[in-house]
């Protein structure tokens, strides 16, 4: 009689130590998380202009930035007098297969007034928008901002570049890609004022 | 004494056993994947919805054609890989939209996009049983990548569970010609 007690008793205290046991892990682990969050995100990589930067499937060299009155590369003025942010930038492609997600690769941070999101990327060497990117062969290409009429010009930009890491074989078709985009280093250009109109 | 190393072995065997499975077990992707249906230049392949002959492998350093009635000329830091081709749609209308240039070394490279509105495209314009078109896919690629690839031709980029012809292209390639003329190229 006694003996069985004892034995449910232990059970009961055995039970009751291993819930409490994994909530204060939970606990510590959910406490852990939020402080890693609270701390200062990293420093970024700084990168100089003129520099080349691995971004996992992207190689890119940025070139300076400048303002200018042209919305596209050596096209005339646009008709409303608006103002443009132009940057030059080598970029190729290291991976495997043609590809047009270089679009996502730079980020303004933080974001400039008056500038409008989803720059236009033209191709030099055609003067035409870019639509993909070959592997192997860099290009050089030309990212155009428009800036909203009245808008205050930015002194400078600063931008982020965003990488991705290959994966041999995906989570959910165990096929190979490229994912988990990251910010991989930042860059802060000085902005050149609109050429003399000759 | 015996025992201990039958039941060792077993062990090791099963050990074995899941390594092997797990490493060789085709993948979702490659199980779904595309059917391939090889073949070489000259030779007519038929695939589930299209059929497809290449003929000839052209290299250039420049493209001049007329697109929407403007004289283009494009450059590039490789070289231009024109081949041609006849497509036809077997048994029903298709779009067959994707022409891939795959390196010895596995490169893929997507039919160039920068020969926009050049003439006798082929993948831009729908396929009708019994009207075969004779036309150019074009690819930019890097010098190192003409020797040996392969075209892959199908209708989707990534088919799955459908036909992909690979035709195999000549291993020792001609040496690129400066400027080809798309207006004055002889298709016949």
């Amino acid at each position: 009689m006694i003996v069985s007690w004892l034995a449910g008793l232990r059970q009961a205290v055995s039970s009751k130590l291993t819930i409490g046991i994994g909530g204060l892990l939970a606990l510590a682990i959910t406490s852990g998380q939020s402080l890693l969050e609270a701390l200062e995100p990293p420093v970024l990589p700084a990168l100089a202009a003129g520099a080349p930067l691995d971004a996992g499937r992207w190689r890119i060299v940025l070139h300076d930035a400048r303002l200018t009155t042209q919305s596209r590369p050596d096209g005339s003025p646009a008709p409303d007098g608006a103002q443009f942010l132009a940057l030059d930038l080598d970029i190729a492609n290291r991976s495997s297969e043609t590809d047009n997600s270089f679009v996502r690769v730079l980020t303004v941070d933080p974001p400039v007034e008056g500038l409008q999101p989803n720059p236009t990327f033209w191709l030099l060497r055609d003067k035409a928008m870019l639509s993909a990117l070959q592997p192997g062969l860099p290009e050089r290409v030309q990212v155009v901002w428009r800036l909203t009429p009245g808008a205050k010009a930015p002194e400078r930009l600063r931008l982020i570049v965003t990488g991705q890491t290959f994966k041999p074989r995906d989570n959910l078709l165990a096929a190979p890609g490229w994912f988990n985009p990251k910010p991989v280093a930042a860059a802060i250009l000085p902005v050149t004022a609109a050429e003399a109109k000759p | 004494m015996s025992g201990v190393f039958a039941k060792l072995g077993a062990l090791v065997l099963a050990v074995m056993l899941l390594v092997g499975m797990q490493r060789y077990t085709p993948s979702y992707a490659e199980i779904t994947g595309p059917i391939p249906l090889k073949g070489n230049l000259g030779e007519t392949l038929t695939g589930r919805i299209f059929s497809v002959r290449g003929d000839k492998v052209l290299l250039a350093e420049k493209l001049r054609f007329k697109a929407y009635g403007r004289e283009v000329e494009r450059d590039t830091g490789g070289v231009f890989a024109l081949v041609i081709a006849r497509l036809e749609a077997q048994p029903a209308s298709v779009n067959v939209g994707s022409a891939i240039w795959r390196s010895a070394q596995g490169v893929r490279f997507v039919a160039s996009p920068r020969v926009q509105g050049a003439p006798r495209l082929l993948g831009t314009d729908r396929l009708e049983p019994g009207l075969p078109q004779r036309g150019l896919f074009i690819f930019e690629v890097p010098r190192e990548a003409v020797a040996g690839a392969t075209l892959l031709v199908a209708s989707s980029r990534w088919p799955r569970l459908d036909t992909q012809v690979e035709i195999a292209l000549p291993a020792k390639p001609d040496i690129p010609a400066p400027l080809i003329d798309l207006g004055e190229l002889a298709y016949e």
